[in-house]
């Protein structure tokens, strides 16, 4: 009888691995194709993108705040890395379009922090901005990239493993190691978990809020530079309902939308989760529509989940 | 004593912010009919009055949410939804119609309100979910059809037909109007909505029983984007599933435009009604003079952003 208490208990708290594992068999029964190992690594490589995101939104998240701007600031990084070809080269056309997320990010940040704004209503200020700013700078239309070199940022393989993959598994490492190993790290956390406690304590609440923002500006960033390097063109439709998927998803690996909670790995499989949910309605070959209705009722779901989850936490805590 | 002296510099801002708005309403009708010959005509003037009717009741019905505190994305949805089920259902019989329609409609508010009220979720990504929930049974509903029913029934009259020269969507919206002023200002209820968006422990603890409240608030939107759904679909004849969406965003700025503060507990359906009559002036008038869509919803982000922004000076003043 102990032993089920023991199962119980990684059950619960595991909820999220054991979802993933589960919808993998169910996929894998369903479509024979599913288990291969050619679509198993094109979930990964499509998972990059948005995963990369859910980094850099994790580190927002947990500091307390939330950040809807990112899909769009995906869209535009995207769109200077490629539109800018027709002035300057690939490698600063790039880096603008980095220094254009991270500038982004930062103007998040002192929104909320300086000006005090609401994170919800700030970077959905920015998320209006940005859309308005996206279409006139593209007048609506698609572009295309000038050099081909550009293409090599997705397509470029290192032991036969895209670029992308290499990314992604560099940025898990060094962000697993800032928020678990270090003081800022824990200040974040800190931050996340009580923000008057922090600044009572003279930590520079600001300074670190404003730096999670800016790292997900940065993330946006570089997923735009990947996603607009695979697909090979620039157009206004991007990130349209990034914001969504990347959020839920790291909400429902277990990243509070409270906050102080959660970590990496808990954004990782959520990612992984919506990205096999992806890709297995492909096979599936479902109408638009039922799409809306899923995505509708798994955010629902995730946010009941994480209200549920906060509520036991803080019965326990009691 | 302080309470009391603390009202009355309350009241007093709520007071000259209301003024400022109207000064604002009034110059920008000077501003249009100098810009436009054409603005000051009675036919312009009814086609904002038409125009406005459709997110105006919305924007009444999603005062009472912002007034406790939370927010209704889902609105546009909804009325995509009841929009399309309302111009299907004619084929059966009007009231039918009718009925089903305010069935689903208080039934969807009840789950929003329940989600928000009772289980305390966040009304911002609950209702969003909702929003692309109730969008996908939309689309599903038409199967991704526009609906084209030429339905002559007696409903039409609703979009369509005129009291003593009054088009009957304007009726139906002062009517919303004047209800909704009643049960804000004149009763209890009202003053426990209030209650509940401006201090909620102030409130629990008087014994008013905030989840409950919070959760009739989104029923009444409900019911509100039911009212408009008929209106939009007699008055046009036809439903298109995505048609909801627009309405979300011209009635929540100009809730808080208006005055009605998102934190909650100020504000009220007066505001809102300025706040109506400027977004539908400044729509108008766009249109006169010709600006193209992508500068409109520009400009219309940017009135938001700063309504939000004078919400969150103001509140921060009375605090």
């Amino acid at each position: 009888m102990k032993s089920l208490g023991f199962l119980k208990k990684i059950a619960e708290e595991q909820l999220p691995l054991l979802l993933l594992l589960l919808l993998i068999a169910f996929f894998s029964i369903f479509s024979p194709i599913f288990f291969s190992f050619q679509n198993l690594f094109n979930v990964i490589f499509q998972i990059t993108i948005n995963g990369i995101m859910a980094i850099g939104i994790t580190f927002v998240m947990i500091g307390g705040g939330f950040d809807l701007s990112i899909g769009y600031t995906m869209a535009l990084s995207a769109i200077l890395a490629v539109n800018l070809q027709s002035h300057f080269n690939v490698f600063f056309s790039c880096l603008i379009a980095i220094i254009a997320g991270i500038f982004i990010g930062f103007i998040n940040g002192i929104f909320v922090t300086k000006l005090k704004i609401n994170p919800f209503i700030a970077t959905l200020g920015m998320f209006i901005t940005l859309n308005g700013l996206i279409l006139w700078y593209t007048g609506g239309y698609h572009n295309f990239p000038k050099y081909f070199s550009f293409k090599y940022i997705s397509y470029g393989k290192l032991f036969y493993i895209p670029f992308p993959i290499w990314i992604f598994i560099l940025f898990i490492i060094i962000a697993y190691i800032i928020l678990a190993k270090t003081k800022l790290g824990k200040r974040i956390y800190a931050i996340g978990g009580s923000e008057d406690i922090c600044r009572i304590f003279g930590l520079n609440v600001d300074r670190i809020k404003i730096f999670t923002y800016m790292i997900s500006g940065f993330t946006a960033a570089i997923s735009g530079l990947i996603i607009a390097s695979w697909s090979n063109v620039s157009t206004p439709e991007f990130g349209k309902n990034t914001m969504f998927i990347v959020i839920g998803a790291v909400v429902l690996g277990g990243v509070s939308l409270e906050g102080g909670v959660g970590g990496i790995f808990n954004a990782i499989v959520g990612i992984l989760i919506f990205g096999i949910i992806q890709n297995g309605l492909g096979f599936l070959n479902l109408v638009a529509y039922y799409q809306y209705i899923i995505w509708g009722s798994l955010l629902l779901i995730v946010v009941i989940a994480d209200r549920y989850r906060a509520i036991r936490r803080r019965r326990m805590q009691m | 004593m302080r309470a009391i002296s603390l009202n009355t510099k309350r009241h007093f801002f709520d007071v000259i912010k209301k003024q400022i708005l109207l000064f604002v309403l009034i110059a920008l009708v000077i501003i249009a009919s100098l810009v436009s010959d054409v603005f000051l005509t009675v036919d312009n003037l009814l086609n904002i009055l038409r125009q406005v009717t459709i997110f105006g009741i919305i924007s009444f019905g999603l005062t009472f949410v912002l007034l406790t505190g939370n927010i209704d994305l889902s609105v546009g949805s909804i009325v995509s939804l009841i929009s399309v089920m309302f111009v299907d259902l004619q084929r059966y019989n009007p009231v039918l119609a009718v009925l089903a329609c305010l069935v689903v409609g208080l039934a969807i508010g009840l789950f929003n309100g329940f989600i928000v009220g009772k289980l305390g979720v966040n009304s911002t990504i609950s209702t969003l979910a909702m929003m692309i929930l109730i969008q996908g049974l939309a689309m599903f509903y038409t199967k991704g059809y526009g609906i084209f029913v030429n339905f002559n029934s007696s409903l039409l009259f609703i979009g369509r037909g005129y009291v003593l020269h009054i088009p009957m969507p304007v009726i139906i919206f002062l009517f919303v109007l004047f209800i909704s002023y009643i049960l804000l200002q004149k009763t209890v209820l009202g003053k426990r909505i209030y209650a509940t968006g401006g201090k909620e422990q102030v409130a629990i603890l008087y014994g008013i029983k905030t989840s409950n409240i919070k959760m009739l608030v989104y029923v009444i939107s409900g019911v509100c984007c039911v009212i408009s759904a008929f209106i939009l679909s007699a008055r046009i004849g036809d439903a298109r599933p995505e048609q909801g969406a627009i309405y979300l965003f011209d009635a929540i700025t100009a809730v808080i435009l208006g005055g009605t503060s998102l934190y909650g507990g100020k504000g009220g359906v007066i505001n809102t009604l300025i706040g109506i009559l400027i977004i539908g002036i400044l729509g108008n008038f766009f249109v006169l003079i010709g600006i193209e869509y992508f500068y409109q919803l520009f400009f219309k982000g940017l009135i938001l952003i700063l309504a939000v922004w004078i919400d969150i000076r103001t509140r921060g003043e009375n605090q």
